[in-house]
């Protein structure tokens, strides 16, 4: 039965990405290092947003706020005021779930549409007040000469370790957001996702969950904007504006809504793909979009996710051409 | 500050084009447009090139412009979004592709013509309203002109005549529409191509005024999403009276206050707007529910 | 006319009045749902019923009146607070959880058992353990009781329709509450599953559970209920045992007369 081929399938993407993880450093190839590395860190807030979007239902834009928070947090302490790294990202994420309750409360009672687009507006608002701002943020110019994080006597600096940390903190969201999915909590979610006054009426504080999914979908991207600016050991405004808000969005939905293993596959995607086809210069990304294209209108649940009763590839076909092609009976 | 306004005009009208397609093909096939934008872009470009390039006269280059515009929602439509429809595909994966037709279609506009914003010559050389000791652009008055026609006649074709009367129809509910014999994907095939168009004249009207550049598509697009919020989801007079506020309050915060914020207060307005009063101004409730 | 004998677990409407622009759904309707009893509530389509669980779960604010249970005015709480005080209820459109299995339909309605919370589970601690096994032990009994057990990793929106009805009610009654709010449970249910459920309603009042039953079909209603309370045009028309009822001239004018012949109770 389809349910239970896709159910398998996943465990074994799982256990490939893990081999693969585990491989790329033994080979001692910089660029995949280095790329692996950048997928991680994107995949750690989308993991995130399946949480809140894919499982809880909530339409949110705004994990890029929140991954600015992380990474302009992060880099304002430690490069202003001499803080240390692992300090300043834990500030920066503290600040985040504040920001993330202050905000939530007001927006989470949108719903549907006027919640995206009012995330949406944060997002691109977060943007330009990042380049607007020059007294905190240095505007357009951004914060350079982040200090790496020290671990042991080992240093964020070594792509090695940088490599091992970012995949220790995806793999943590990953497995959290699992065990949180299987668990009455994630229960309580998928049912004020699909019927909120149906959970509502069977006791659950629906205000309080979303919230709850909100805060966490908001440390995760924290986390992964501190970790992302400690690497790169720079912030600017771009890193967070409308083509990363869009590329969020397409990981995820390439990956599979839902599904464990999707953020992660999705990030891949969206990141290694152009690197992929770089030989064909400027029709890179063109390509690279048309590529994405065509994977939405082939696979509309994405890699891993499933949808109810798709309808079947011919159902694009005009009616007229189908009806000829029917028996008759 | 006259300037200003005639600036703030001019852009709000081409907002508000925007959010008249956003919202017409919404009501009539649930489908949120991000490609919107990019048709205002496509207008401009195209009409650029035909006039620059292929040295058509002007008239028949402005023309050749807004059919590349209808083209390209033409082929959205058959190519992306009713195969999408068919396999019944959750409406945020339309949403995404329509998206990502726009970066496509970005794209596309940056290999033919390179990243130079483009100008076109006014439509009517010399043309300039006195007011006051300012001069203005008489292209903008054309475009306020132009836009105020164009949803008047949107306004009249759906209240009174058949095809209106069947793409409201469709609007309040696509099934039932269906069962009456008249057919949402034909409905959604007319919307698209009307909206297109609409856009891409909008863009060949205000290159003249403005430039355009390839990635104005994004702008126009997020920008006519937000005012037709402000108007009101769904509207007609929602989308221009949005369009021309969010024109006014753009031009004028980034004349007055400072264009680094202009954007941050423009967002700001939005957030506080849709925790308030989501139905925005006029107030049309836009969930499918 | 109160219905009832006044008990400190009763659920209390008094005066309730509810006004939709210019109609009134509602207007000073007072009834009482007692633990261990059966209430009926009948009347003609858009006589006010749903407007009154509207109001009693929640989902709408009254106009005038109370709504006491559990010493608490339930009027200005939310949905979901209400039922964190033991007033459950059913939709009148079956409104299953689609995209969850049966089982964990039900294992939602019992999530007001978890003592645990978030921290717990990402700690994997034992005690969350043993509540979720003790869940999902209750849940397969509870479907089990309700004859769903076959479609137990169904779909929960796969389900007949007849099963959606029941699930409906088990997912409720999973919540253990002290008052059960039932829209129209038998609509459109045959003779054999009517019986079933006759008896599981049965079996709730056995159990002291209170029941506030709101349904079309009559006899369904007077086998039931020990207390009947007839609506229309959101008024109480008449209240009291079904005996009476039966023979109330005003009640058999407004619902039970000749233009619902269908509605004549099998005696």
């Amino acid at each position: 039965m389809r349910r239970s081929g896709r159910r398998r399938v996943e465990p074994l993407v799982a256990a490939v990405v893990a081999a693969a993880v585990v491989a790329v450093p033994l080979s001692g190839s910089g660029f995949w290092l280095y790329n692996l590395t950048v997928v991680s860190l994107y995949a750690t807030p989308v993991v995130g947003l399946n949480l809140l979007l894919g499982l809880a239902g909530q339409v949110s834009f705004a994990q890029t706020t929140f991954m600015a928070i992380g990474g302009y947090g992060t880099a304002i302490l430690t490069t202003r005021f001499g803080v240390d790294p692992w300090l300043a990202m834990a500030a920066a994420a503290v600040l985040s779930l504040a920001a993330s309750v202050v905000v939530g409360l007001p927006l989470l009672r949108l719903r549907g549409h006027y919640l995206a687009l009012a995330t949406f507006a944060l997002a691109l608002g977060t943007t330009s007040f990042a380049a607007g701002a020059t007294t905190l943020t240095n505007g357009t110019i951004g914060i350079s000469g982040v200090p790496p994080l020290a671990l042991g006597g080992l240093s964020s600096a070594s792509p090695v370790v940088a490599y091992a940390v970012s995949w220790a903190a995806c793999g943590l969201a990953t497995v959290a957001s699992a065990v949180l999915a299987g668990s009455h909590v994630g229960r309580a979610w998928r049912a004020l996702a699909t019927r909120q006054d149906v959970a509502a009426t069977l006791g659950i504080r629906v205000t309080r969950y979303k919230l709850l999914a909100f805060a966490i979908a908001a440390l995760m991207a924290s986390v992964a904007g501190s970790l992302y600016v400690e690497f790169t050991t720079f912030v600017g405004p771009d890193l967070y504006d409308i083509g990363t808000v869009i590329n969020l969005f397409i990981m995820l939905f390439v990956g599979g809504r839902g599904s464990v293993v999707g953020p992660l596959l999705g990030s891949a995607v969206v990141i290694l793909g152009p690197q992929l086809i770089a030989g064909l210069e400027q029709y890179q990304n063109l390509v690279f979009f048309l590529l994405l294209l065509a994977l939405l209108l082939l696979r509309p649940a994405g890699l891993l996710g499933r949808i109810r009763d798709p309808a079947p590839l011919t159902a694009i076909l005009p009616v007229w051409l189908l009806r000829r092609r029917l028996p008759a009976r | 500050m006259i300037l200003i306004l005639a600036i703030g005009i001019g852009v709000g009208c081409v907002y508000a084009l925007v959010a008249v397609g956003y919202s017409l093909i919404y009501r009539t096939t649930g489908v949120v447009n991000f490609t919107q934008g990019s048709y205002v872009m496509l207008g401009g470009f195209s009409t650029y090139w035909f006039f620059a390039h292929a040295r058509w006269p002007y008239p028949v280059a402005i023309l050749g412009g807004v059919l590349v515009a209808t083209g390209a929602g033409v082929s959205l439509w058959t190519l992306v979004v009713l195969p999408l429809w068919r396999r019944r595909s959750p409406p945020f994966i339309v949403l995404l592709a329509t998206i990502v037709v726009g970066a496509i279609l970005g794209n596309v506009a940056l290999l033919v013509l390179g990243t130079t914003p483009r100008t076109l010559p006014p439509w009517i050389p010399g043309f300039g309203l006195q007011i006051g000791a300012s001069r203005v652009d008489g292209q903008y008055v054309l475009v306020l002109a132009a836009t105020l026609g164009l949803l008047a006649l949107f306004g009249v074709t759906l209240r009174a005549s058949t095809l209106g009367r069947a793409m409201r129809a469709c609007a309040a509910s696509r099934e039932t529409s269906a069962l009456l014999g008249v057919s949402p994907e034909r409905m959604g095939a007319i919307a698209l191509t009307a909206t297109a168009a609409v856009g891409g004249l909008g863009g060949a009207m205000i290159t003249p005024a403005q430039f355009t550049s390839p990635d104005a598509g994004l702008a126009y697009g997020v920008y006519g999403f937000v005012a037709a919020v402000l108007g009101g989801f769904g509207s007609l007079p929602g989308a221009l009276a949005g369009g021309l506020l969010l024109g006014l309050i753009q031009a004028l915060v980034g004349r007055y206050v400072s264009t680094n914020f202009e954007t941050v207060i423009v967002f700001g307005i939005l957030l506080v707007l849709l925790t308030v009063r989501p139905q925005g101004i006029v107030g049309a409730d836009w969930e499918e529910q | 006319m109160e219905s009832g004998t006044a008990g400190a677990g009763d659920l209390r409407v008094t005066g309730l009045t509810k006004r939709f622009g210019g109609v009134v759904a509602a207007a000073e309707v007072s009834l009482a749902v007692s633990p261990a009893g059966v209430h009926g509530l009948i009347g003609p389509n858009g006589a006010g019923k749903s407007t009154i669980l509207g109001l009693i779960s929640g989902f709408l604010r009254p106009d005038a009146g109370r709504i006491e249970f559990a010493g608490r005015d339930l009027a200005r709480l939310p949905p979901s607070a209400i039922a964190r005080l033991g007033v459950a209820r059913t939709f009148q459109q079956a409104a299953p959880l689609a995209g969850m299995t049966t089982l964990e339909n039900v294992m939602v309605g019992m999530h007001a058992r978890y003592r645990h919370g978030v921290l717990s589970v990402l700690g994997r601690l034992p005690g969350l353990r043993r509540e979720e096994h003790e869940v999902r032990r209750a849940a397969r009994a509870a479907l089990a009781d309700f004859g769903l057990a076959a479609e137990a990793e169904a779909d929960a929106a796969d389900l007949t329709f007849g099963k959606l009805r029941f699930l409906e009610v088990a997912r409720a009654v999973a919540m253990r509450p002290r008052i059960l709010l039932l829209d129209e449970p038998a609509a459109g249910l045959n003779r054999v599953e009517t019986e079933r459920l006759s008896g599981l309603v049965r079996r709730l009042r056995t159990d002291g559970v209170g029941v506030l039953l709101v349904d079309h079909d009559v006899s369904f209603v007077f086998s039931l209920c020990d207390q009947v309370t007839v609506m229309n045009y959101g008024r109480v028309i008449a209240s009291g045992p079904p005996a009476e009822i039966y023979r109330d001239p005003a009640v058999r004018e407004a619902y039970l007369g000749p233009r619902e012949p269908g509605a004549e109770p099998a005696r």
